[in-house]
């Protein structure tokens, strides 16, 4: 936490990736000077957490059925196509918090060629307290006893962790490409933090600036169910999309920075989700899917760059085994409890965003 | 670090991470650190740590490879990763114990894995373990590590030894090393030398003599090694006649009865022996005495002159400092060959009956090219009662038989590749077949296996070092590395420029 409070001081949209990793090995070298004072409430938009969860289709199917789709054509013009994934990780609980690991991926795609940068991994340290020392401590501080850190969902900082990264390292690319396709993982929402929306907002402007077309690709979605439904695209040869920005609700369409569409990308792919840029001009933003098509994709109809930025994200059991011992040659920290790695990796968080690590951590007296 | 995994059927499991270059033979100890034991085990294979995710990982960077990229990785934790990616799993077998610095075959107990400290036992500790006595020591080579490696004499002496392993991998050398050490010691030595390798051991590389000249004697049948018949006896004939020339009993009995009737005129010569022959009434066994007394005789290594006899008492009695006597059977017609043993075996056997020994190390390269099979017991049993010890040297193990093999009491084994070889051995060595087959298939050259008394069973990978001395007839190629000199071409095979190992004592 008290770390979590050093990155809200910085501006969330610039922070370098110096700074990140100065932070991480901050956080993991102070983890056990207990000295926080403040636990601000992070205010936490449960909206879109309620948007993302609802499994109910907000959209009807019929309706669906009865838009018409788009044809696209494949424009291989050699634009740039970047994708960026990030991936974290409960490594291990501690006296008075729990490590994380993170990285992220940018791979681009340039002249038929595929490049990687990849950052990480970095452990973090966040401090949230449940046990015994702090709950005493709370008793004597009235400043931590004010804050029921103990119960708050650790979810959210992992969140918030994730998107100061994620933000950087989105923030790097848009500075760096001119006309490029840059794709993201996940719907464009609207962050439901205050500094978060800030930095979205600038991170935008810098990409549209530089005529950069921002798509996010989401491998599903929860806007409609295609279960028991025949896919609305069948028959279609040819890549399409179908709009469906104007049939999601008003309320709902207020938290998107995009606009919607439903995609089949090869002829007998699968269908995503695709939010282009709401900002763009409707000419633009279809444009920007064919250009993706054009310049990278896969057999199966999904972003070649954008798999490749999951793979070079995701953690697995070796580089979990790795991190711990890194954390205990040079900060001390050994397993008390061993963790089974396989239900850190493919536990009820699986995908690589472990919210409940299963090792124990002390740092020997 | 080391760390105890699991001990399962009788192997232990040690993780070796990060992976610190211990190879296969090495020892290790594993510490009860709250008692004074521990457990002495040998590395006998080494894999990959099973690390969770290796697949996965691998797979995974299989559909990426065409990618280039870099990686930001200010923690350098890649190297951590690295590390667990290399972990070696060393899968060991008990050897023994140590019990406050004792060595104890006790190995009962297993060590409790959050007490015990596994480390590695330094090549000298282990040497002192194997042969604490070192009072007859002869130098045959270093460990992995370059430590040197004396045997003992004593565990050569009164043992039946076994070298084996693929062609021209060290064998021969190895026997001529400890041949050479024996000679040292003061034993007394006999090499049945089917390729004629042993006849120059008595000069250096450079072709000056070295210490062992007036050590050697090199016998070559038929020229400077011939024998009376007198000197031979009815017996030794005999079973010549029997065992090599197939010689049915009433010819025998036939012989028996002319050579006794000669003996007691003092009349035997090879002239006399063929006239009683041709007195013979029956015809067949006429023809057949005849035919095999002419092929006796034609081998031009019997005779009936007392002169050019040679006796071995007095080749021993020369020899009473210790010293080697090379029967040379290169070139051999392989009947005269197995002649020349059969003679030579039965008289050392009357030698050695009658005390004019005390006992003698016999050498032989390829026996089954001239031993007859009933002699393989008769050497594992009889003989080596009284006082014949032999060291086979074979590139066939399975021309050893199972029994002399299970009665050996050191072998040493170069490397083998071959499935059946490697089974012939297994099966008949007291150490387990996984630990041969595993060490052997991988020794490089010039290094063996060797275990039993010599290393008090404690199998052990030594690499065997050079000898100054000229050598022949090992190996011959037809491609032999040929290097310009200023005097022309020189057959690198034939030209030994090796630093001594003997001569550092
Ligand atoms: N320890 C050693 N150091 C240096 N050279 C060696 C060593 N051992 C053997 N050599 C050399 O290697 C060659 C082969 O050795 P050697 O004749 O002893 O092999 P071998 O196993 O007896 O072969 P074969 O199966 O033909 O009898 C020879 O030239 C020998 O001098
Ligand atoms: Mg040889």
């Amino acid at each position: 936490m008290e770390n979590m409070e050093r990155m809200v001081e910085f501006d969330i949209g610039t922070p370098s990736f110096e700074e990140i990793a100065g932070l991480a090995r901050m956080s993991i070298e102070n983890m056990d000077t207990y000295t926080s004072t403040e636990y601000p409430e992070l205010p936490w938009n449960t909206a879109v957490d309620e948007y993302n969860r609802r499994s109910n289709a907000p959209i009807n199917e019929q309706e669906i059925k009865h838009l018409v789709p788009i044809e696209l054509r494949s424009l291989n013009d050699g634009t740039p196509i970047v994708a960026i994934d990030v991936s974290i990780l409960g490594l291990g609980e501690t006296q008075c918090g729990t490590i994380y690991a993170i990285r992220g991926t940018v791979v681009s795609r340039k002249e038929e060629r595929y490049r990687y940068s990849r950052l990480g991994p970095l452990p973090f340290h966040i401090n949230i307290g449940e046990n015994e020392t702090i709950k005493e401590r709370r008793a004597t501080d009235h400043t931590i006893l004010s804050i029921d850190t103990g119960r708050r969902n650790p979810t959210i900082i992992c969140r918030r962790l994730l998107t100061v990264f994620e933000t950087m390292l989105k923030r790097k690319v848009a500075k760096m490409y001119d006309n490029a396709v840059l794709l993201w993982d996940g719907a464009l929402t609207i962050p439901s933090v205050e500094e978060e929306i800030r930095a979205t907002n600038s991170l935008m402007e810098v990409a549209r600036k530089r005529r950069n077309s921002i798509v996010g690709v989401s491998k599903k979605t929860c806007l409609f169910s295609l279960q028991g439904t025949r896919d609305p695209l069948q028959g279609y040869q040819k890549p399409c999309l179908i709009d469906i920005d104007s049939r999601i609700q008003r309320t709902q369409r207020f938290l998107l920075l995009g606009t919607v569409y439903v995609a089949k990308l090869a002829s007998d792919g699968l269908l995503f989700r695709l939010d282009v840029d709401k900002e763009l001009p409707e000419a633009e933003r279809i444009a920007a899917v064919e250009r993706m098509i054009g310049n990278d994709l896969t057999q199966d109809g999904y972003p070649e760059t954008l798999r490749l930025a999951h793979i070079f994200s995701k953690f697995n059991a070796t580089e979990v085994i790795g991190m711990h011992r890194f954390l205990d040659d040079n900060y001390g920290l050994r397993i008390l409890e061993y963790p089974n790695i396989r239900r850190i990796l493919f536990g009820p968080f699986a995908g690589n965003h472990s919210k409940e690590p299963d090792a124990i951590y002390a740092k020997p007296v | 670090m080391l760390s105890l995994y699991r001990i399962e059927n009788g192997e232990v499991q040690i993780i070796s991470c990060p992976p610190q270059g211990i190879r296969k033979g090495e020892y290790l100890s594993i510490e009860d650190t709250s008692t004074e034991k521990s457990l002495i085990i040998q590395v006998v294979e080494i894999d990959y740590a099973n690390v969770p995710g290796i697949l996965e990982d691998i797979l995974r960077r299989s559909s990426i490879h065409k990618v280039n990229g870099e990686d930001y990785d200010p923690l350098e934790i890649k190297s951590y990763i690295e590390l667990v990616k290399d972990a070696k799993v060393l899968r060991c077998k008990i050897r023994g114990a140590l019990t406050r610095g004792e060595f104890t075959d006790d190995i009962s107990w297993i060590p409790v894995r959050s007490r015990s400290r596994v480390v590695g036992i330094p090549d000298e500790t282990l040497l002192k373990l194997i042969n604490p006595s070192r009072l007859l020591p002869i130098q045959i080579g270093r460990t992995q590590k370059k430590v040197r490696v004396d045997i003992d004499a004593k565990a050569i002496d009164g043992s039946l030894n076994i070298i084996s392993g693929k062609k021209g991998t060290g064998k021969s050398h190895l026997a001529k090393t400890i041949l050479l050490g024996l000679i040292d010691q003061g034993g007394l030595c006999l090499v049945f030398d089917i390729n004629g390798e042993y006849t120059k051991l008595d000069y250096k590389s450079s072709g000056e003599r070295n210490r062992f000249q007036k050590k050697m004697k090199v016998l070559i049948p038929g020229r400077n090694f011939k024998v009376d018949l007198r000197y031979a006896g009815l017996g030794s004939i005999l079973s010549i006649m029997r065992s090599v020339m197939d010689t049915p009993g009433t010819s025998t009995w036939e012989f028996r009865r002319i050579w006794n009737s000669l003996e007691r005129r003092d009349a035997i010569s090879i002239e006399e022996i063929f006239r009683s022959i041709d007195n013979i009434n029956h015809e067949y066994v006429r023809e057949a005495l005849f035919r095999r007394f002419q092929s006796l005789v034609d081998t031009g290594f019997f005779c009936d002159d007392p002169k050019s006899n040679t006796a071995f008492e007095e080749i021993f009695a020369e020899m009473n400092m210790g010293g080697a006597v090379i029967l040379n059977l290169k070139d051999l017609p392989s009947m005269i060959r197995k002649i020349v043993v059969e003679f030579v075996l039965s008289k050392l056997s009357q030698l050695l009956k009658r005390n004019i020994a005390r006992a003698v190390f016999l050498f032989a390269e390829e026996a089954h090219l001239y031993l007859r099979d009933t002699y393989w017991e008769d050497i594992v049993t009889r003989m080596r009662h009284l006082g014949v010890f032999v060291t086979f040297v074979t590139n066939q193990p399975e021309t050893i038989k199972q029994n002399v093999f299970r009665q050996s009491d050191n072998i040493f084994l170069f490397n083998f590749t071959n499935e059946n070889d490697l089974k012939a051995i297994s099966r008949a060595s007291r150490i387990d077949g996984y630990t041969i087959e595993s060490i052997t298939r991988e020794l490089p050259a010039h290094h063996c296996l060797m275990f039993g008394k010599v290393t008090r069973d404690l199998p052990l990978v030594v690499g065997i070092g050079r000898l100054d001395i000229q050598t022949q007839g090992e190996t011959r190629f037809f491609f032999t590395p040929l290097e310009t000199t200023p005097e022309g071409i020189v057959d690198k095979s034939t030209q030994n420029n090796y630093q001594t190992a003997l001569q550092l004592k």
